[in-house]
């Protein structure tokens, strides 16, 4: 059972930490939206907001990052590791889905072979998320068996109740923070609940999620795609924006005799990511690739992890230049189950 | 050290298979890991030229030599055109190995039959060697390989010795129109030409490797002559850049070719839904 701590506000989490010298990470807004920046004062930071346009993957999964150095000047090539040691990290105020997004990567980049720049990156950050107050028609967190104040991937979760605001205290680095910020007045439970019961309708939009992986299993080959999804241009908006995808090429970037390898973000929609050098590519039409997403996130991640590879934040559907609807997508496949 | 870092390999020979088709024998530049380095037939490693990238390609030598590692490449783009214009002395990164192998062992007892079209060889090439190398544990060794054309064939100096050989039955073929006035093998596509050989199913198995239609087809003409699916190995090629479960490349299905793979049986590819 988590630890329930009274916790004055979210600023005065980011008012410690910056005072404290520490990195933060937290929503800043920029002109009509809002994004996951570094600040050095509270000031800088605005809890008044609905989602921030970026997920936070990139903190601890850049878009593009340097894994090896070499130089090719001489005979012998040098090659250079890269640093993975990065500063101790706490990302203040995200929103529950974006929190819960970690463990999933979690998953991909730490099973078998440990990515170490990624693992460097989640081991020196602490997550303290903000429990959603607002949501709009694209939010379907519940279908994927979360909630706006979900506690999953949080080391702290903030509540905004009728009293205030709770801190809950999940986890290890949850607590070693909790005692930096001094919080020691315990929080009601009482409180919690109500403010759990209007969590839970904040999010209108639903479909039944349980039978995706067997349909989806089952229908590989169903007119469905071609009809709703051709409409894809493959331009990988949804993947760069989502909090889960995790899709990357490994590139060297030489400049004359020395350069990097990197890492940089990839995506299933696009049509280089299948193809061939011969010219082969097995997923040669746009909507294959876009079903390629669909499988990979409601049937092959979970048949592998447990669980679905989307936490319903809805940022697909509000980028997608083309109205091409993830949710709309389910709801069809949840109606046929 | 990250799981992305190579190790490094030093180019000791450049073999010229074809026009287009090179073997490198590199040798560890790390003594210790000279000495510990194991795989096992069927596993494939990332091969890296710096400053061009790498490129996931079959360990093509014997699992028996030791320190020393062999690569097929087939100049086809960015990273295998350098690795093909790769000179003696030069030094090559190399990740691995990766992925599962061939049970080899499993096939004790059994005819073995061995089918190739062009550099898809090199993908069975070590366990081909293998097999060899425990002749007496295995019965008929039989390898049917076929190439578009007589220049596409590899292996050429090994393909001389099989045809001497009681060890092995060597069939060799070349598509229509790529044989000359003295060729002496066959003239027909591989799935063809394995028709006309009739195979037993009794007792066997088979490893298919080459292009991906030329193994759609073969597995149905194995399966069309009594094969079980189970009894048919065989080894896909996605492209692939991590090696390592993550990049998400080369997931089909359930499957990443490279943690789950890249040795399926035909049953376990009959499983899989039609997008490799």
């Amino acid at each position: 059972m988590a630890k329930l701590l009274k916790i004055e506000s979210p600023e005065s989490v980011v008012e410690k930490l910056t005072s404290l010298e520490k990195r933060v990470i937290a929503p800043v807004r920029d002109g009509k939206l809002h994004r996951f920046l570094p600040v050095k004062r509270k000031e800088e930071v605005d809890f008044g907001y609905f989602q921030a346009e970026g997920s936070m993957k990139g903190f601890f999964f850049p878009a593009t990052e340097g894994i090896l150095k070499f130089s090719t000047g001489t005979k012998m090539p040098q090659v250079e590791e890269h640093e993975i040691e990065f500063p101790e990290t706490f990302v203040v105020g995200c929103r529950p889905c974006d929190a819960a997004a970690l463990p999933i990567q979690d998953k991909v980049f730490e099973w078998d072979y440990v990515d170490e720049f990624y693992k460097a990156r989640r081991d020196s950050t602490t997550i303290v998320s903000l429990a959603c107050t607002c949501a709009d028609n694209n939010c379907f967190c519940t279908s994927m068996g979360l909630a706006p104040d979900s506690p999953e991937g949080s080391d702290i979760l903030m509540v905004k109740t009728e009293e205030g605001f709770l801190a809950e205290v999940l986890t290890k680095k949850g607590e070693k923070l909790a005692s930096l910020l001094d919080l020691k007045e315990k929080g009601s439970s009482e409180d919690r609940r109500r403010s759990a019961v209007s969590a839970s309708k904040l999010i209108t939009r639903k479909f039944k999620s349980e039978g995706v992986p067997g349909w989806l299993e089952s229908n590989f080959e169903d007119p469905l795609w071609e009809k709703m999804c051709t409409k894809c241009i493959g331009c990988a908006a949804c993947t760069f924006v989502c909090p889960t995808c995790h899709c990357f090429d490994i590139v060297d970037e030489p400049v004359g005799t020395s350069g990097e390898r990197r890492k940089n973000w990839d995506a299933c929609t696009l049509w280089h990511f299948t193809a061939h050098a011969s010219g082969y590519n097995p997923r040669d039409m746009q909507h294959k690739r876009y079903r390629q997403r669909i499988m990979h996130k409601f049937d092959y991640y979970p048949d592998k992890f447990g669980k679905f590879l989307c936490t319903g934040c809805g940022r697909c559907i509000r980028v997608c230049p083309v109205s091409l609807d993830l949710a709309e997508v389910l709801e069809e496949i949840s109606s046929r189950i | 050290m990250s799981i992305y870092s190579p190790d490094l390999l030093k180019v000791s020979e450049v073999l010229p298979e074809t026009s287009e088709i090179i073997t490198l024998v590199m040798d560890f530049q790390d003594g210790s890991l000279a000495k510990r380095f194991s795989f096992k037939p069927g596993q494939f490693g990332l091969f890296g030229a710096f400053g061009e990238g790498e490129c996931a390609l079959a360990i093509a030598s014997s699992p028996f030599t030791k320190g020393q590692i062999a690569c097929s490449i087939k100049k086809i783009g960015k990273v295998t055109s350098s690795l093909t214009s790769t000179n003696v002395g030069d030094i090559i990164g190399f990740r691995g190995p990766y992925g599962n192998w061939f049970p080899l062992d499993e096939m004790k007892g059994k005819k073995v039959f061995f089918i190739a079209g062009g550099i898809g060889f090199s993908a069975i090439r070590s366990s081909l060697l293998s097999v060899l190398e425990n002749r007496n544990d295995y019965k008929k060794v039989v390898l049917l390989y076929g190439a578009r054309s007589i220049d596409e064939l590899v292996y050429k100096r090994e393909l001389a010795e099989y045809e001497k050989s009681s060890k092995i039955d060597l069939i060799k073929t070349v598509d229509p129109g790529g044989e000359s006035k003295d060729w002496d093998g066959k003239v027909g596509f591989v799935p063809s030409v394995l028709e006309e050989l009739a195979p037993k199913p009794e007792n066997s198995v088979a490893i298919v490797c080459g292009p991906p239609i030329m193994i759609k087809i073969t597995v149905a003409v194995l399966v069309q002559h009594g094969f079980k699916r189970k009894d048919i190995y065989t080894t896909l090629e996605n492209r692939m850049k991590c090696g390592l479960g993550k990049c998400g490349r080369c997931n089909i299905g359930k499957v990443y070719v490279c943690k789950d793979g890249p040795v399926f049986t035909a049953a376990e590819i009959a499983e899989f839904p039609p997008d490799y």
